[in-house]
């Protein structure tokens, strides 16, 4: 199993904002983390990218649990942050360089690498320019290139196309589909017709506990059976919780 | 130790980039570099006065610059949410903290640096109380449009930052200016350790007082930032100038309430900086020669504090909560 987190709480104060979580990401699946706003997905991504320790429970990646070796396991996560934060004075190239000497590479290695992964989102024309001066759809791809410079086994995105125009979601929905192949990879987000165009499996969070977790086919079968759509069975599961 | 040095020089570059910076260092520099003209005709004292001016310039603007650096390098990054991306790397916090007060640390060095030699300078063009130097009067002003006309130059050209540049440029004029103008003054000068002391300052008295205002900034600089990892910029500031302003007369007060040496007082003046360490002027005034130990006392101290606050910064950022605002 590539991504293992296990019985996760979080409490902000006295709050509980993620209450005994679980879930299991292989190689090849693409987990859709849905929920309401303040359900706990971010939470919970950076929970289980190890920006931030939980409360109480375990994550691992790839076997290596991320508390005991932080450097191993996140050396194995890419994490994409909701709203693309970058350094907006970097050129993309420098952008990327940076993020990959973090990971360790350095001469043609990295040079290889950054080249590599501005071809995959398609950056090349950006190269050279300020990260300021780049439309919203590039800062994201730019934010994309950084997750998959160092070509990770765990894809971790926190609302990857949020803001982004048909045309630009489009591109990076095939990229996600095309790097699926080697990789883990969970996408939290609260656009379902998200996960119908690229994941293959649901994981239904309110309230930090978990409503449901199937496949994409079971999900639909369950919307099918109460005679609805995907997103009528997202309001009937999650209002009852909220209410 | 990699990892910290390339976060270092990438904290360092964006404080550096920030137009503020320079604009702090540009109104320092012509501050110092106009001092000399508003202490003419003042009965012998005017380099007492240059350096006096001088020197408290640079501990404020210092102060000013170590509070906007680790607001702009930390709690921006805190608050876009970049920290994020950093932590997700095989990055640990400690490094992080760490880091980004090397980083500062580093462009606070250059910002000192800077104002020193601009002190130096302008404690040789006040050259007595009737007239001024006026070939390094020339010198001084055209280091900062040279360097002024490298950062545009470089931005017109090849889009970098200007205020890099220009900050980068300064760093080498001023000390290589200074260092010439020194040589050439000291060759000329056969006899310089019994020359009128009312034209001349020598470097063995100055510039270890110069030294020890690193110290006080760089102190400044730790305290900001970690106080950056839970403020922003106004609250920092406004923390920073508390502490500043206590600290330069709490050691006064304290003896005065529990007498001098006591253990009381030794505890509420180590509560916080006491900024007298690093203030010369008085030695200066007399041209007494700061004693080796003092400045190893004073290194040890700033040392003990900077780690101190290090930790402090350590603790506050280990529990904080990251990207608050994008969540």
């Amino acid at each position: 199993m590539m991504i293992e987190a296990e019985h996760l709480f979080k409490r902000y104060g006295t709050r509980l904002v993620v209450d005994d979580l679980s879930l299991h990401v292989n190689v090849g699946d693409t987990l859709g983390f849905i929920g309401p706003n303040g359900a706990g997905k971010t939470t919970t991504m950076k929970m289980i990218s190890g920006v931030m320790p939980p409360y109480a429970g375990r994550v691992r990646i790839d076997g290596v649990d991320i508390e005991a070796e932080p450097s191993l396991a996140k050396a194995r996560i890419g994490f994409l942050p909701e709203n693309a934060p970058l350094h907006m004075t970097m050129t993309v190239r420098a952008f990327l360089a940076y993020t990959g000497r973090l990971h360790g590479f350095s001469g043609r290695e990295l040079a290889r690498r950054v080249d590599r992964a501005m071809e995959r989102c398609a950056l090349k024309e950006a190269a050279g320019q300020e990260i300021e001066s780049l439309s919203k759809g590039y800062k994201r791809r730019v934010c994309l290139a950084q997750s998959i410079l160092h070509d990770p086994k765990a894809l971790i995105m926190d609302e990857p196309t949020d803001g982004l125009d048909p045309n630009q979601k489009r591109q990076i929905r095939e990229l996600i589909l095309s790097l699926r192949e080697e990789t883990a990879v969970i996408i939290s987000t609260h656009i379902l017709e998200e996960v119908d165009a690229v994941c293959s499996r649901v994981f239904l969070l309110c309230k930090g506990k978990t409503l449901f977790d199937g496949t994409k086919d079971e999900f639909r079968a369950k919307a099918d059976a109460l005679h609805t759509d995907l997103a009528g069975l997202f309001a009937a599961m999650t209002e009852g919780v909220q209410a | 130790m990699l990892t910290i040095f390339r976060l270092s020089m990438n904290a360092c570059r964006e404080c550096l980039r920030e137009p503020v910076f320079y604009l702090m260092l540009l109104a320092a520099l012509i501050m110092i570099g106009l001092f000399p003209y508003f202490s003419m005709f003042v009965f012998r004292q005017q380099i007492r006065l240059v350096c006096d001016s001088a020197m408290a310039t640079t501990m404020l603007f210092g102060l000013f610059a170590a509070a906007l650096c680790s607001a702009r390098t930390i709690s921006r990054e805190m608050k876009n949410g970049t920290v994020l991306l950093l932590m997700s790397k095989p990055v640990s916090r400690f490094a992080f903290v760490i880091a980004k007060i090397g980083g500062i640390l580093i462009s606070l060095t250059v910002f000192v640096l800077v104002c020193n030699a601009a002190t130096w300078l302008s404690v040789q063009i006040a050259k007595d109380q009737f007239r001024l130097s006026t070939p390094l009067i020339y010198w001084y002003f055209g280091a900062i449009c040279l360097a002024a006309l490298f950062g545009g130059v470089r931005n017109f050209i090849s889009q970098k930052s200007f205020s890099s540049n220009a900050v980068v440029a300064m760093a080498v004029l001023f000390p290589a200016i200074a260092l010439v103008t020194q040589i050439i003054r000291v060759r000329t000068w056969s006899d310089y350790l019994k020359a009128d002391t009312e034209s001349f300052m020598a470097a063995d008295v100055l510039l270890p007082a110069l030294c020890l205002l690193f110290f006080a900034v760089w102190i400044m600089g730790v305290i900001s930032s970690a106080l950056a990892t839970r403020m922003e910029i106004v609250g920092n500031l406004m923390v920073c100038l508390i502490l500043f302003l206590i600290g330069m007369t709490l050691h006064y007060f304290a003896a005065a309430a529990f007498g001098t040496g006591s253990v009381s007082a030794l505890l509420c003046t180590s509560l916080v900086p006491n900024w007298q360490l690093f203030w010369m002027a008085d030695a200066l005034a007399n041209r007494v020669q700061i004693p080796a130990s003092y400045f190893l006392w004073a290194t040890a101290y700033s040392v003990l504090y900077g780690v101190a606050w290090i930790g402090w910064a350590f603790f506050l950022f280990q529990d904080s909560e990251l990207a608050r605002d994008t969540r």
